[in-house]
């Protein structure tokens, strides 16, 4: 299992330039990607040309973006023309990008986009997406629903889980594994996942808080998805173990603390596994 | 802001109380028809997991109730005298007066108003208040009075039941099954003190009118039921509190809130109680009601929005949980003469569990079912050779499997998925070493694609494609060929195409052939109603869209001496889809024409099926086929692992399965 490290680019309150920073110290580190997520209505940056910045101050890592609220992006071209753009500036097999629809009501109607058709749209673009965006791009569906998987299947290479303990990937992952053999894909799904972090003193209260902001929209489980934050290098050992056993690709480990020295906790803590 | 409640039941007084411990200020009022000690029903049931939930997010009540409550930690089947007994499944119970004293209590100390003995039947002149909380519970008011707005489906189940009580100590969560002159009885027991216990007891329609229940008074009942229980009650009476019998309505509502109103527990979903969730779901939506709230403070038809969003997809899970099992209390009179182990095991396994849930809950119980089954489980099993697998792994798969299939061969060029798909001659020098079995079908719309490594149904540029052929002129996907319906002169190929297929396959020294007639392939779009619109005799009545398919089957029984098994999508996971009527009518046909087996196989009809994948996603649909339709079934879909062929096998599903090739390392 590959691990990736999540860029603090919807950590409210980031200091400017911190992104780049952090993109230039994960270069060096032992993470094999840069994620980032994708929301419209809160303080963060934008998915794509973050993506663009960061492919141009790194060489190695693998950038992706987990994932597009693709029906707020408008035409399939447009969309796949900033896609290819990204790979073409990031080098060859260096972009993943994960679509999905978002759970997010306030989103939609910030991009004055009907919610009620955000299916449909992911639908009609992806069929048009997978012309376009051409090899090399590694595309993943995210999202939990029955759809989720149906459009997986159809078009792309694999599957984005949304985070939570490695019981619930291990079943989110058995589900992407079985639509993938029923509908006779040869091999398996590509298998991401994602986990949140914070590390060092001072910084689990500063994480949980971030996690509940971010989450807030979850209701009464923005609560539960902030006690699942990694705090401690056990913590996230034990983790990286759960989402290994369950045939985890790739686990992205995003930061809740806008601060470089957390690139390095993190980094240490992988190495003492 | 003024808030109304109208119906104290638990959700109503529940939510009363979490906003005003939000906001004091509020102005909170509770209509309830009832008086404070009235209740109807005797107890109310909460999981591990429910209480774990309302730990996290209310260590008060959960403290209140946890005083409260008797945990207990096991479950238990009667079946002809014999116990089937299966530990670590917890949950806690608490007398539905008590919860309620408990929540009208802290209501009141918090200020809430009470008003008891005051029926609503005009939700409309509440409407002034800021929020109005539809908590009144089956047959709500409020529902009815928005009926336009929320449009509420109900469902009115099959089977008839009674609610009583019974003062016969229990140790675990119970379940009795009974026979007498006039048919079956199930009852289900669930203990809420030391020496109380809800007892319900279910019947089907025809055991039901044979016993003349419907003229019974409350006094009948209970005699009727402590009689047909006499030995399981050992002297214990049978108590009634409003137990008439009653046929469960599930309601379904397309929303739950219109403007500043909002329905909430069983006034907007129920869930039949063999899943025990009634009260779990109208406590949880009171919770996830009022965060909502809070979170968008001045903002009510905007928070009523987020509850449900949050909400739908919870509720649903449990309702279509509920759905399986009551689907196998509608069903039971087909298992109740099974062998008690088992019987117990096919009723532990007809929703949420499986083996390999159950496993780290009570090995034992498991070791028990196994011995009493006598089945090697892994003679049953079949192995299908992967997609772009290479000739090593076929040889791996068939060295270690008593059977193994190929993946899908094309009987015909015309017939081919891709340019890519295999063909039967490819397995000349393995088919007679191995004991294989070919796949062999006929795409049919699905036809002309590229290679499955790019995706499904990803059409070739159409310079590159073939003609298609289907039942009916419907594109697989919108981007999709269209394809030909079939003439007369094309049927004729096609069926010499499987008959020469399936001679060459005997030829070859293949064990076992299975016909592919479902997965939107060309019989399939015979079969689903959703591909069939023809008018002539292969279109409309399941008889006649399985016409073709039959013709196709005997020609190529005629061809193949060993066994013969066809797949069918028996369900299309999809509404408007094939019934279940039609799928059991379709599995009896097959038989007749001579199909050793029918495999359940499901969805991919259109592109539009949404199958819920997961473990053993299907196997109900081989269960139906099997015990309701008497014909011997393989199934498929979601069987990972010999703990999933486990769970298939030995609660008497099918007789065989299809193991997913599914790939953890």
């Amino acid at each position: 299992m590959r691990i990736g490290l999540g860029l603090p680019t919807a950590i409210a309150g980031s200091p400017a330039g911190l992104t780049l920073d952090w993109a230039r110290l994960a270069e060096a580190g032992p993470f094999t990607s840069l994620a980032l997520h994708d929301r419209l209505v809160f303080d963060s940056l934008e998915a794509m040309t973050t993506l663009a910045a960061v492919a141009a101050v790194t060489r190695r890592v693998r950038l992706a973006c987990l994932v597009l609220i693709a029906p707020l992006r408008g035409s399939a071209l447009a969309l796949a023309k900033q896609a290819r753009t990204i790979a073409v500036l990031a080098g060859p097999g260096r972009f993943t990008i994960g679509l999905g629809v978002g759970p997010r009501r306030d989103d939609y109607e910030a991009g004055h986009v009907l919610f009620e058709h955000r299916g449909r749209l992911l639908d009609e673009q992806l069929a048009d997406l997978v012309q376009l965006v051409g090899d090399g791009v590694e595309l993943l569906i995210g999202g939990r629903g029955h759809a989720a998987l149906a459009r997986m299947v159809r078009a792309a290479d694999g599957f984005c889980h949304e985070g939570g303990d490695p019981q619930a990937f291990r079943s989110a992952a058995d589900r992407a594994r079985i639509a993938w053999s029923d509908a006779g894909r040869p091999g398996k799904p590509v298998i991401w996942g994602l986990g949140y972090f914070a590390l060092g003193p001072g910084s689990t209260e500063v994480g949980r808080q971030a996690l509940r902001r971010y989450y807030s929209f979850t209701g009464v489980h923005a609560t539960r998805i902030a006690a699942g934050l990694l705090t401690s290098a056990d913590a996230i050992t034990a983790y990286c173990e759960g989402y290994r056993e369950a045939g985890c690709d790739e686990l992205v480990l995003f930061p809740t603390v806008a601060d470089l020295t957390q690139v390095e906790r993190l980094g240490r803590a992988l190495q003492e596994r | 802001m003024r808030i109304v409640c109208i119906g104290g039941g638990p959700g109503g007084l529940y939510f009363s109380i979490l906003a005003k411990r939000a906001n004091p200020a509020h102005k909170v009022t509770v209509y309830e028809r009832n008086r404070p000690h009235d209740t109807f029903g005797f107890g109310v049931v909460f999981s591990d997991a429910t209480m774990d939930f309302l730990a996290r997010q209310d260590q008060g009540t959960y403290r209140d109730l946890m005083k409260r409550v008797t945990r207990w930690d096991s479950f238990t089947v009667i079946h002809r005298g014999r116990v089937n007994s299966v530990r670590g499944i917890g949950f806690s119970a608490i007398e539905r007066r008590q919860l309620l004293l408990l929540l009208q209590q802290q209501a009141r100390d918090l200020g809430v108003e009470l008003l008891f003995q005051h029926e609503v039947t005009d939700p409309n002149a509440h409407l002034t208040a800021d929020l109005v909380i539809g908590s009144d519970g089956v047959n709500s008011v409020v529902r009815s009075a928005l009926a336009q707005h929320l449009r509420p489906h109900i469902e009115v189940g099959p089977t008839h039941f009674s609610w009583l009580g019974t003062d016969r100590p229990f140790d675990s969560l119970t379940f009795f099954f009974e026979a007498n002159e006039h048919g079956r009885f199930g009852a289900h027991v669930y203990p809420f003190a030391p020496d109380r216990a809800t007892f319900i007891v279910e019947t089907d329609a025809e055991t039901y009118r044979r016993a003349g229940a419907a003229r019974f008074t409350e006094a009948d009942t209970t005699a009727y039921c402590e009689r047909l229980f006499t030995s399981q009650l050992g002297g214990h009476r049978l108590l009634s509190n409003r137990s008439q019998w009653q046929r469960f309505r599930t309601v379904r509502c397309a929303s739950w809130h219109h403007e500043n109103v909002v329905l909430i527990g069983d006034a907007a979903h129920t869930a039949h109680f063999s899943v025990g969730s009634g009260t779990k779901m109208a406590m949880e939506d009171a919770l996830a009601l009022s965060r909502a709230l809070e979170r968008s403070p001045g903002d009510v038809p905007g928070a009523l929005i987020a509850f449900e969003q949050d909400r739908r997809p919870r509720v649903n899970h449990i309702q279509a949980m509920a759905r399986t099992s009551f689907d196998w209390w509608s069903t039971f009179r087909h298992y109740v003469d099974w062998p008690p182990a088992k019987f117990g095991f096919h009723f532990i396994t007809r929703s949420q569990f499986r083996w390999d849930t159950l496993v780290g809950r009570d090995a034992s119980y498991l070791r028990s079912v196994e011995a009493a089954a006598g089945i090697d489980v892994r003679s049953r099993v079949m192995a299908v050779e992967p997609a772009g697998g290479d000739r090593s792994e076929l040889v791996r798969l068939a060295s270690s499997h008593p059977l193994t299939l190929t993946r899908l061969l094309p009987v015909s060029d015309q017939g081919r998925i891709t340019p890519d798909d295999g063909r039967l001659d490819d397995y000349a020098d393995l088919a007679c070493r191995f004991r294989l079995g070919a796949q062999l079908s006929h795409a049919g719309p699905r036809g002309a694609c590229l290679p499955r490594r790019f995706g499904t149904d990803r059409p070739l540029p159409a310079a590159e494609g073939w003609p298609l052929l289907a039942a009916s002129a419907v594109r697989y996907t919108p981007a999709s060929a269209l394809p030909q319906p079939m003439n007369r002169s094309d049927m004729e190929h096609v069926r010499e195409d499987f008959a020469e297929a399936a001679r060459r396959a005997a030829c070859l020294g293949f064990r076992f052939l299975q016909l592919q007639f479902g997965h939107g392939y060309l019989l399939g779009t015979f079969i689903s109603p959703l591909t069939n619109r023809r008018r002539d005799q292969y279109g409309g009545g399941i008889g006649n869209r399985m016409r073709f398919p039959l013709e196709v089957l005997q020609a190529a029984r005629a061809e193949f001496p060993g066994e013969l098994a066809v797949a069918i999508s028996a369900t299309d996971w999809q509404v408007g889809g094939l019934t279940e009527t039609d799928m059991l009518a379709a599995a009896r046909l097959l038989k007749d024409h001579g199909a050793d087996f029918v495999t359940a196989m499901g969805g991919q009809t259109t592109s539009q099926s949404k199958p819920p994948y997961g473990r053993c996603f299907q196997m109900h649909l081989a269960g139906k086929i099997q015990n309701h339709a008497a014909v011997p079934a393989i199934a498929a879909g979601g069987i990972t692992d010999l703990d999933d062929a486990k769970t298939v096998v030995l609660s008497g599903r099918a007789e065989r399965c299809l193991l997913d090739s599914l790939h953890h390392t």
